[in-house]
């Protein structure tokens, strides 16, 4: 059994607006395990950039915990994320945990040198460790960029943000939250607005990181293909519900919940020019979700269950979980 | 030229500069560089124009739209020339002809008026028709796209999801029944769920309806599905043009095969590192082929003066010195 570093524990997270509660996650439970890429899916609203949030412990109004807790496991300690102080939260961010946003710029100070903001997160090393001077901090600084393979890191340095393409500056934040080797990564949708050859230079740096250093990545995106290419596991989400969560290869080949089935065939492919369908209908809106399984109004194999109860998220093989009423516990499927 | 095709689209030596900047210090960027091809067909045809940031696609999709005006050459559209479009009597006429989807959809319509309204209005004013006979005609458009006029009837822009207000402003586009639809990334917003149902309805209304479509995109597995014709471009330059198919199974110029490359594709693990620009500003300066610096064939000849596209003989044309036998060496020199 891989050794676990997180825990999701029965979690519901809720966004308190005027026009009503959205349950963006509502009765979460997985476990991440240590040094692996964790991929997580779904469309926009789905509830996976919340979860993510949640799991950096940024929750703000009005986003509200109403029930559960996230475990972090460290060595023999376990630590509950939602009862930690402001301070402590600070003080686990960059060094044992750290967040990667999808615009750079949420991260980057727009007018502060990249030399500043790098010192910044260099002084949060933990305490003990010798006061360095401007130079040797440089110094330091550059050879990881260049370990990195960033060109011409001095002049990197002293650069501004806004000096930099949209591709360089998120290979800068990929530095960033790397650099004080934290255990776990947390990125939110990390190449989404870059073009496809830059997105491919990120993610195999990523990728490479991650496997020298075994760090547990936790990676969203919405983009099917990014997951393939990435993940060791795949956790999908659908309307703030997980609905299948399983080894990479599994999903791919044998995608249990019709979500799941649909969002990898429906995907265009270069050398097919078939015909490939849509689905039907539109996300619902989580203000009001629907009764029973969320996903029953678009769902192709619906029966009447499906409308009435809401489908237990269960085991059906050894890693492989799915939240659908056509999986009964032994893991046989029923599509009729 | 053969008798039976029509040209569709013919562009001529099409040039855009843009200023960036201050009146004295500003810079000059050269968005569309000089680029010159013709679209025939039999058939109504699904043009794509496929490039990354910066690659002047969506400036050639406003050039064509009439949006803005080219710093030098010339646009024909179904023979027409549209230098010559002045008058307002001319614009009705050339906005009957040819219609703008735009990539977000909310920015298409004006949040504080009804868009039942806002279409009637559109065909009242582009088509001059009497009211009962725009209702019918909104009413038929609505109707090709999945929707009504009751379903839309006394509702604003902020009660419909992002999936169905594109597919409005694709029926606001059909209502003059253009020749032509420019589609500038109008996927790139929309859900995975949505994102096939869209890209089914454009071939629906191609084949169904003889509408040819022009789809600005960075993504080239929409682009395959969609296309039978399809552009590279790079820094303001066509690289590769010709039948999507021929492209996508051998692609001839480095840029595209580096491209698609890139893609995260299901089944097909990256496994080779690629090489990122880390100047992409200054490649628009380069007197040379624009792509010298990134490619692996590249030599000092490349650095020095620029490939003109180039006929491969098989309904292709490439931009690149590797395909040429001296001919296109001798004419940029001429060219200079």
């Amino acid at each position: 059994m891989p050794e676990k570093i997180l825990k999701v524990d029965n979690c519901r997270v809720y966004y308190f607006t005027s026009r009503g509660i959205n349950k963006a996650l509502d009765n979460i439970n997985f476990e991440i395990y240590k040094g692996e890429i964790l991929g997580i899916a779904g469309e926009s609203g789905c509830g996976k950039s919340t979860l993510i949030k949640s799991l950096y412990g940024m929750i703000l109004p009005p986003l509200k915990v109403v029930e559960g807790k996230i475990l972090l496991f460290d060595n023999n300690d376990t630590i509950d994320l939602f009862s930690l102080s402001d301070e402590s939260l600070r003080n686990l961010r960059w060094k044992y945990i750290s967040y990667m946003p999808q615009g750079s710029m949420n991260v980057m100070n727009p007018v502060v040198r990249i030399e500043e903001q790098f010192f910044e997160v260099l002084d949060k090393r933990t305490e003990g460790t010798k006061k360095i001077s401007k130079n040797q901090a440089r110094e330091i600084i550059s050879n990881y960029l260049r370990d990195m393979g960033l060109p011409s890191p001095s002049k990197l340095l002293k650069s501004y943000p806004h000096q930099l393409s949209g591709g360089m500056r998120q290979r800068v934040i990929l530095a960033m939250v790397t650099f004080l080797n934290p255990k776990i990564i947390l990125a939110d949708e990390p190449t989404t607005a870059l073009d496809v050859v830059v997105q491919k230079g990120i993610l195999m740096m990523m990728k490479k990181i991650q496997r020298e250093r075994k760090n547990t990545l936790i990676f969203v995106s919405h983009d099917m293909g990014v997951h393939y290419q990435m993940a060791d596991r795949l956790l999908i989400m659908y309307a703030g519900k997980i609905v299948e969560l399983g080894p990479k290869k599994a999903i791919f080949e044998n995608p249990l919940h019709p979500y799941t089935k649909f969002l990898i065939d429906s995907l265009p492919r270069i050398g097919e020019k078939e015909k490939r369908k849509g689905i039907s209908g539109e996300p619902p809106d989580l203000l009001s979700p629907p009764h029973g399984c969320r996903f029953h109004p678009r769902c192709p194999y619906k029966k009447k269950i499906c409308e009435d109860r809401e489908p237990k998220f269960i085991k059906v093989s050894d890693d492989h979980f799915v939240a659908c009423h056509l999986f009964s516990k032994k893991g046989e499927m029923n599509y009729g | 030229m053969d008798r039976n095709k029509t040209s569709l689209l013919k562009v001529e030596n099409l040039t855009k500069i843009f200023k960036i900047g201050g009146l004295v210090l500003g810079e000059k960027l050269t968005a569309v560089d000089n680029v010159s091809f013709q679209i025939e067909s039999d058939k109504p045809v699904i043009f794509s124009v496929i490039g990354e940031s910066g690659s002047g696609k969506t400036t050639l999709a406003r050039l064509i739209l009439k949006l803005i005006e080219p710093t030098n050459g010339k646009i024909f559209i179904n023979g027409l020339d549209i230098s010559r479009v002045k008058s307002k009597e001319d614009f009705l006429n050339f906005r009957r002809l040819v219609q703008p989807v735009f990539q977000d959809p909310y920015d298409s319509f004006n949040p504080m008026k009804k868009v039942d309204n806002y279409l009637l209005k559109t065909a009242l004013k582009i088509l001059k028709v009497s009211k009962r006979k725009a209702f019918s005609l909104v009413d038929d458009a609505l109707k090709s796209v999945g929707l009504s006029f009751e379903k839309i009837t006394g509702k604003f822009m902020n009660q419909f999801s992002g999936g169905e207000l594109q597919r409005i402003s694709i029926a606001r586009a059909l209502i003059p029944k253009p020749k032509l639809i420019v589609a500038d990334e109008p996927v790139s917003m929309v859900d995975a769920s949505i994102r096939m149902n869209i890209m089914n309805l454009f071939k629906e209304l191609n084949i169904n309806f003889g509408i040819n479509f022009i789809y600005i995109t960075h993504d080239l597995s929409t682009a395959y599905y969609l296309s039978d014709i399809m552009a590279i471009m790079y820094r303001g330059n066509i690289v590769e043009i010709g039948p999507s198919s021929l492209i996508f199974a051998d692609p001839l110029h480095p840029y595209t095969e580096l491209l698609l490359k890139s893609i995260p594709e299901v089944g097909k693990e990256w496994k080779e590192d690629i090489k990122l620009s880390g100047i992409e500003t200054e490649e628009y300066g380069f007197e040379g082929c624009k792509f010298y610096n990134r490619c692996p064939y590249a030599d000092e000849h490349c650095k020095k003066s620029r490939p003109i596209l180039i006929d491969k003989g098989d309904g292709r044309k490439v931009a690149c010195f590797k395909y040429d036998d001296n001919l296109s060496r001798a004419l940029s020199k001429s060219l200079k």
